[in-house]
């Protein structure tokens, strides 16, 4: 696999969503390193990621984009340095209906911000647990004095994860004054 | 203004449930610095008596009014009248306050007047201004239930402000307001529809009606300069996506608002309205200039800096942006 100079990350829990975001913009077929879930404590999904996803994004200049979905368990995360090195951003993603996700969130968030704050938040899954309040992200972000972009998604709808892009690009254009 | 200043209500000949609802929607109505004292008509000092029609001519009551000085409201039943005020009646159902509203205003600013020499005399519009911003921090109170949010063109959603949920009323087309935007708590008998609209986030709801109304400007005061934002709106349509993100990057970390507006290149008046919008759903604060810490980087050369500017177009320009 080769490093991609200018890469988008996509970090998150197992089951959120990161495979399928990264499938709703890659123009290549996305590479994934998918195998058995062994951890059924934590998710009951099938199969999940264990090393990393990746595709593509060429821009008219033949520049290529790359988008890595980062391995959803803790016992993978020496990777996140090499994959998050450079990124443009990252997208955290947390699955509403997991057991805890706020601790994930906060998991996650401690992972990421020391490769960079260009960070935006995507909740998703948000049907599968409609008695739990969206409310509590943003009270858990404002206690911890964060304001960084939160957003409740679907992964499956290709608009809703190029907001997540565009979050981050706006973020850097308004933080280099490129808005001329 | 004096901060007790009171008022004398009564209400005659209602039923006990219509009574119940008219003291709630007064109450919606009168700024939180004035006191309503709920009176009987016997009451020597009575400001404002609602007294149903039917009871108006009664010769005890002609005989009360010929020797006080009370502002009357007569409560009639004509649904065809839509909630409108015509010669000081009030014709019910209320399906809306904005009359209720106006009359009040006018009625209680004329009396309030005689108090205080003080009290502003711009009547209407200055009581609008406090009562919108009111609404709005009700409809977001967690100490509310369920309540409806309406105004002069009908029912718009139920909000839950507790669990901040709300579900938009499937006749609400238009997906705009005005200032006559109000609440009312909802029964048990309001709610059956709710079962089949899509559960909404009330924050992210409310941001956008406020966004995509006019006449709210007036939540971003004349006064202010910087704003900071806590909550980032969640763009809906990809129309003003750019504009909405990178205002919210800007005021994320703190931003005057003349600063945003220039670098931007967006008209100074369409950053004020995104401030009001941000204001009125809860998502930011107004902040001190020294507190606004927004200074877009120019270290980078100006090749750097045409080359980033390419790259992200280009990126803009791929994903459709």
């Amino acid at each position: 696999m080769i490093l991609h100079q200018y890469k988008i990350v996509f970090g998150g829990t197992m089951g959120s969503g990161k495979s399928t975001a990264i499938k709703a913009l890659s123009e290549i077929e996305v590479l994934s390193t998918e195998a058995l879930n062994t951890d059924t404590e934590s998710h009951d999904k099938l199969l999940t990621t264990v090393g990393i996803d990746y595709g593509e994004l060429t821009l008219d200049d033949g520049v290529k984009v790359g988008l890595y979905g980062t391995p959803g368990q803790d016992r993978f995360d020496f990777i996140w340095a090499v994959i998050c090195k450079g990124a443009i951003g990252t997208i955290v993603m947390i699955d509403h209906a997991a057991e805890n996700p706020l601790l994930n969130l906060e998991q996650y968030l401690q992972a990421f911000q020391p490769f960079g704050h260009n960070i935006v938040i995507a909740i998703t899954h948000i049907d599968r647990m409609p008695e739990r309040t969206l409310s509590m992200y943003r009270d858990w972000l404002a206690a911890k004095e964060l304001n960084y972009p939160l957003f409740f998604i679907d992964a499956r709808q290709q608009d809703d994860v190029l907001l997540l892009v565009e979050t981050l690009i706006a973020t850097i254009e308004v933080h280099y004054g490129l808005t001329h | 203004m004096g901060v007790h200043q009171a008022v004398n209500i009564a209400i005659f000949g209602l039923s006990l449930r219509t009574l119940n609802e008219l003291k709630q929607q007064v109450q919606t109505a009168v700024p939180q610095h004035v006191q309503i004292n709920w009176s009987n008509i016997a009451e020597p000092q009575l400001d404002i008596l609602m007294i149903n029609q039917v009871f108006f001519d009664s010769p005890n009551i002609k005989s009360l009014l010929q020797n006080n000085k009370i502002n009357v409201l007569k409560i009639a039943n004509d649904a065809d009248k839509n909630s409108a005020i015509e010669d000081d009646t009030l014709f019910l159902p209320l399906n809306h306050l904005h009359s209720l509203h106006h009359w009040l205003s006018l009625h209680l600013d004329e009396r309030l007047n005689q108090v205080s020499e003080n009290i502003e005399t711009d009547d209407t519009p200055t009581f609008h201004r406090k009562q919108i911003k009111e609404v709005l921090q009700e409809i977001q109170n967690p100490k509310n239930g369920k309540i409806q949010l309406f105004d002069n063109q009908g029912l718009l959603a139920i909000a839950d402000p507790r669990n901040q949920w709300l579900w938009q009323h499937p006749e609400f087309h238009s997906f705009q307001t005005d200032p006559s935007l109000n609440y009312t708590y909802a029964t048990q008998n309001d709610l059956h529809w709710i079962v089949d609209a899509a559960q909404q986030d009330l924050k992210q709801w409310l941001w956008h009606l406020l966004w995509t109304s006019m006449d709210f400007e007036e939540l971003c005061p004349a006064s202010a300069s910087s704003f900071y934002l806590q909550v980032w709106p969640q763009p809906k349509n990809k129309l003003d996506r750019q504009d909405i993100l990178r205002m919210s990057a800007c005021f994320a970390q703190g931003a005057q608002i003349s600063l945003v507006a220039q670098q931007l290149n967006l008209p100074e008046q369409k950053v004020r309205h995104f401030v009001a919008a941000c204001l009125g759903a809860q998502c930011g604060a107004l902040i001190k200039d020294q507190q606004a810490k927004y200074r877009p980087q120019t270290q980078q050369s100006e090749t750097e800096q045409h080359f980033m500017k390419k790259l992200f177009g280009r990126l803009r320009h791929r994903l459709g942006f």
